[in-house]
């Protein structure tokens, strides 16, 4: 068998005493579409950022299509696309600036960078402010720049912590055609998000974390399953994730 | 039915004071976090108190205090001195030393009359002159001419009846009534202490005003978050501008000791504290008025790109008028420029009831009065004013989020030939006014306000070319520090870019290194040609000097950005807090040792500074390379490991401690070759054994044999012969080495001092051989081999990690023994590397000391 795009195996992250992330194990085959949903603070965005590289797991390993995450970090970022959850830009640069700087940094031609950035900014409704600094652009906007951004160099994994947090409904839905298309062409989408229906509706499996650690995953149906809940998932979230919280609230 | 409004909003008052204590509670957070770092296993996003924060921020203030007040001590006395001086123009003032002096010139003379030979009478007086302008601290060369003359003058003609003892005492430390000169009225004390306290003035409200410290483009957090609370915007800006006034780092270290200073030797006593406050809390509510006018008014008339230049602009005005107060405070030289230039100053200008000063004179009360009266109308006047610009409320007073924008056609940008990150960096440069301020403001401030002030004194200094290469060297390093250290805290919340990219974190940074240097390489041209006399056809003479220069330039460069990753909290939200201080001084010292090297005696010496400097900033660059990677995790660290930088302070310690040994044998009078012995052995075993411990407590793994500590199976007799035979062919090359040394006369004039292996004067005692072969080749070899070239081997290629640490042994060795001690180091790491046991380059490095020093005995 093929082995997965994305292997988490026994992955922890301490800070000191706080344990962000704990013994988590995950698989995601190429071409997937997944979520990482969790109450705040569970670990979304910790293991996220193990993923790119960023934090050096404790222990544990990560591994996008066979590199190890940190180890390998350099050719790992060839292939992945990472949109923080509150991206902060150089406030004295416009977006063309930016958007030019991230692909000369991923070896792209000015010429091929200036007409994939023409294309991503009209999808993302965002060729009004290329020419705006940074600094005003609103939080929205921000964010649709750094999807821009991480869109640019055609990565084989998108990262994606709560994309749609601070956009419109229209550049929601427009974000969410983007991600069905690329994950149609082969593209693995891993993202976080508090819009449980949206997560529904997009993605096709999904893990719960809860303080650190794995709490349920597998499709709707699956986690439906384990948790003994009716139809939504919003309904399996409470379930499961409450759950982690009860167990690990009581003395 | 109507709903429940809830609680009353509280009072303009209540307001006040709630956002004034919030003011106090930030400022408090703010310095009790000075000298925090990363260390493992604390999360950085959780506030930590630091236990000794406190202490050092009342230590710090107290000095901070005391100084200004000695400062404004020192200003006043010299001030009344001068209005002594011109009041009694007819008679020299003099101190009681003089006084008793002159008496025994009376004696003096009377003896010259009797046919003794002493030096001349002229000569005496202006000796006596001399020093008595030393301890008035006068240090101008005309005006003590000019003060000599007088002396000697007065004395020929009027005898001792031209001296009087000043009224005022010369040196003053703490303020008191009698350093004050009541004498001439208004002019001769308030004058130009009016003058100074205008300049204070100015600086307090422009500096305060245009927030140094925060973009008034934007609008802070605070003030937006202010408008959500249920108080009229007029009580909410008359709590900004007090908050201004009482929550004010600035105007409570600068000029609440200058006026208290002043108000005491004015003879208010105890009323003077009072006063100083009035004082102080006058120009802050001053500085709070303006502030609250340019909050308001020019976000709300002006674009956003046009409020932070003029904030720009008024930070610049400010800083000149604080450095210009600051220069006339504490420097004694500038001290008749400004009487003269109060002389001539209309009374009116300095003596109004809008200037603080006159709270010293009679009437303080009424005055007093006076200036509350006119800052209650300034900030009444503001808080007015300011509440008619946000009638609107705050959106039309822009902000960042507005979401107005002006959507320029997009024009071509001029292709620049530059790397993505030289781009990047460069349009930072030119469209942020604040930061090309921040990194080419403070140089030619410095630079700038010693041409202006100090005149004279600068055009002689730099007329020499080495002179003004090192203030070309010193100018541009000043602006690294405040560009290529700071960016990267300025830059630091959109650091995260860098790793989203396939490049190495540390290659953009090196990238970043050569921005910088090439940026500020012109401009230290442009200086060095605009100071040096003969301009542009010096740089063609000093060439080789100016190319120094330059490499020095590269290499700072990259010191700098290297200290400004380590010493840059990036994970830190506040911007100000980023840069940890401690490495901005490192920095500032690091930059004093290349431009010490410019004045290096010979191009030995100047070549052995440049490789040391050199070797700083890789030993510095390898560490970035560790650390880079993990900058935006909060807690791990790089694996412990050896590296050059260990080696580099293993070796400075040796050498640091060997002099300083020898030093204290030396003065205790032990002969000095044991002395030397000695102080090379224990400083050996002292460094050796610390170095060994620190490692171990660091964890390095494997610590024997990454230090070749080890005996490996069979490779320990293979080593050791191998060694050996190279220390006998290196010995016998360095000795037929000598021997044409001998035969050359420009290099035989070297020789005698220079060379460590023929301590000939002293005979080649059995403690010399007990160095040369047992002592120095297991220390040396120990801190060379295994530390420096275990530290190169980990970024370099077995060749180049022993070329680089024979050249490091090479240049710390005599010029003269440099080219068989170099030859010697790289074949003794060579070994070491192919055996990994230290006995090896030991083998090497004893066999060749035998042969150098069984030379020596012979020849």
């Amino acid at each position: 068998m093929e082995s997965p795009f994305v292997e988490i195996r026994k992955l922890t992250k301490r800070y000191g005493e706080f344990t962000a992330v704990s013994d988590l194990d995950l698989e995601i085959p190429q071409g997937e579409m997944f979520a990482l949903l969790g109450p705040n603070g569970a670990g979304k965005t910790t293991t996220m950022r193990l993923l790119m590289g960023i934090l050096k797991p404790t222990s544990g390993t990560a591994r996008i299509g066979g590199l190890s995450c940190f180890e390998d970090r350099v050719e790992v970022k060839r292939l992945v696309g990472f949109l923080p959850d509150d991206p902060i830009f150089h406030d004295y640069l416009r977006g063309n600036d930016i958007v030019r700087f991230v692909g000369g940094m991923h070896g792209l031609a000015d010429a091929e960078i200036q007409a994939r950035a023409q294309h991503l900014f009209e999808r993302m409704d965002l060729l009004d402010a290329v020419e705006e600094y940074a600094v005003n652009y609103s939080r929205g906007m921000k964010k649709k720049l750094a999807l821009v951004c991480a869109l640019l160099h055609r990565p084989k994994l998108l990262i994606l912590d709560e994309p749609t947090s601070g956009l419109d409904p229209i550049a929601t839905r427009r974000l969410h055609e983007l991600l069905v298309e690329k994950a149609s062409q082969g593209t693995t989408v891993l993202l976080s998000s508090h819009l449980l229906d949206q997560v529904q509706r997009l993605c096709s499996r999904m893990a719960i974390i809860s303080r650190g650690t794995l709490a349920a995953v597998g499709t709707l149906d699956d986690l439906r399953k384990r948790a003994q809940a009716e139809s939504s998932l919003e309904d399996v979230f409470f379930a499961v994730a409450g759950e982690g919280r009860a167990a690990t609230d009581s003395p | 039915m109507t709903p429940d409004p809830g609680p009353l909003p509280p009072s303009t008052l209540r307001a006040t004071w709630l956002i004034t204590a919030l003011a106090f509670c930030r400022l408090k957070n703010q310095f009790s976090r000075i000298g925090r770092k990363k260390s493992p296993g604390v999360r950085q996003g959780t506030a930590r108190k630091r236990a000794f924060g406190g202490p050092i921020v009342v230590i710090l203030a107290a000095l901070f205090m005391f100084n200004g007040f000695s400062q404004s001590t020192g200003l006043v006395n010299r001030i009344a001195l001068a209005a002594e001086r011109r009041a009694n123009p007819d008679v020299m003032l003099v101190d009681r030393h003089v006084m008793t002096v002159l008496d025994n010139v009376g004696t003096y003379l009377r003896e010259r009359d009797h046919g003794h030979e002493l030096e001349p009478i002229d000569e005496s007086l202006a000796k006596i002159a001399g020093r008595f302008l030393d301890r008035r601290g006068v240090r101008d060369d005309a005006e003590r001419e000019r003060r000599t003359a007088a002396f000697v003058r007065a004395y020929q003609e009027r005898g001792k009846a031209g001296f009087r003892e000043s009224s005022v005492p010369g040196a003053v430390v703490l303020p008191s009534a009698k350093s004050w000169f009541a004498g001439d009225g208004a002019r001769g004390m308030l004058l130009p202490l009016g003058l100074v306290a205008s300049l204070l003035a100015v600086a307090v409200v422009l500096l305060s005003s245009s927030a140094v410290n925060q973009d008034v483009a934007k609008v802070e957090w605070s003030f937006e978050w202010l408008f959500t609370f249920p108080v009229p915007a007029r009580s909410l800006l008359l709590a900004r501008a007090l908050e201004t006034a009482i929550a004010n780092p600035m105007a409570w270290f600068v000029p609440f000791p200058f006026f208290t200073t002043v108000f005491l030797c004015a003879g208010q006593r105890l009323l003077a504290p009072l006063l100083g406050v009035v004082a102080t809390i006058y120009l802050g509510l001053l500085a709070g008025s303006l502030r609250v006018v340019l909050e308001t008014g020019l976000r709300r008339y002006f674009s956003l790109r046009n409020v932070a230049r003029i904030q720009a602009l008024l930070s610049v005005f400010g800083s000149l008028a604080f450095m210009a107060s600051v220069l006339v405070v504490s420097s004694p030289d500038l001290l008749e420029p400004v009487l003269a230039f109060a002389e001539r100053m209309p009374t009116s200008a300095v003596m109004n009831p809008l200037n603080p000063i006159g709270l010293a004179s009679a009437g303080a009360l009424g005055r007093c009065s006076a200036c509350i009266a006119f800052a209650a109308a300034a900030v009444l006047g503001a808080t007015t004013l300011g509440g008619w610009f946000v009638r609107d409320g705050l959106t039309t007073s822009a902000g960042p989020h507005q979401g107005r924008r002006h959507t320029k056609p997009s024009r071509a940008e001029p292709r620049l030939p530059l790397g993505a990150v030289a781009r990047k960096e460069l349009l930072l440069l030119v469209r942020d006014r604040k930061r090309l301020a921040q990194v080419f403001l403070s140089p030619v401030l410095l630079f700038g306000s010693q041409f202006l002030f100090n005149g004279r004194w600068a055009r002689t200094f730099v007329a020499e070319p080495r002179h003004a290469a090192s203030m070309a060297f010193v100018g541009t390093a000043i602006a690294l520090t405040t560009g290529g250290l700071h960016t990267i805290a300025t830059d630091a919340p959109a650091l995260w870019l860098y790793f989203t990219v396939p490049k190495r974190v540390e290659s953009l940074f090196a990238q970043q290194a050569l921005f910088w240097s090439a940026l500020v390489a012109p401009l230290a041209i442009g200086v060095f040609v605009a100071v040096v006399p003969g301009h542009g056809a010096a740089l063609f003479y000093h060439a080789p000097l100016v190319a120094f220069m330059l490499v020095g330039i590269v290499l700072q460069a990259f010191i700098v950005t290297a200290l400004g990753v380590f010493g840059t909290d990036v994970l830190d939200n506040d911007p100000r807090r980023r840069v940890r201080p401690s490495i901005v001084y490192l920095a500032t010292l690091l930059t004093g040792i290349f431009g010490f090297a410019i004045y290096a005696p010979s191009l030995w010496a100047k070549i052995a500074h440049l490789v040391l400097f050199a070797l700083l900033a890789y030993a510095l660059w390898q560490k970035v390379s560790d650390h880079a990677r993990l900058l935006l995790d909060p807690n791990e660290l790089p694996p412990p490991c050896l590296s050059v930088a260990d080696g580099v302070v293993a070796a400075l310690a040796f050498f640091v401690l060997q002099g300083f040994f020898t030093f204290v044998l030396v003065t205790a009078n032990v002969p000095l070759i044991v002395s030397v012995v000695f102080a090379f052995g224990s400083a050996g075993l002292l460094v050796g054994v610390f170095a060994l411990y620190t490692m171990w407590r660091n964890r390095v793994p494997d610590l024997a044999a990454t230090l070749g500590l080890v005996l490996p199976r069979g490779k320990v007799l293979f080593g050791i012969a191998t060694g050996v035979s190279a220390g006998l062919v290196t010995g016998l090359l360095a000795r037929g080495y000598l021997l044409v040394v001998d035969r050359v006369d420009m290099l035989r004039a070297l020789r005698p001092e220079l060379d460590p292996h023929s301590i000939r004067s002293a005979g080649v005692s059995l403690s010399f051989v007990v160095l040369a072969t047992i002592a120095a080749p297991i220390f040396e070899e120990f801190i060379f081999r295994g530390m420096l070239y275990g530290g190169f081997r980990r970024s370099f290629r077995p060749i180049h990690a022993a070329l680089a640490s024979a050249v490091v042994f090479a240049i710390v060795h005599p010029a003269i023994a440099s080219l068989p001690v170099f030859v010697m180091g790289f074949v003794a790491a060579l070994v070491y590397g192919r055996f990994r046991t230290l006995l090896a380059p030991i083998a090497v490095h004893m066999t060749y000391n035998a042969i150098v020093v069984a030379m020596s005995a012979t020849l």
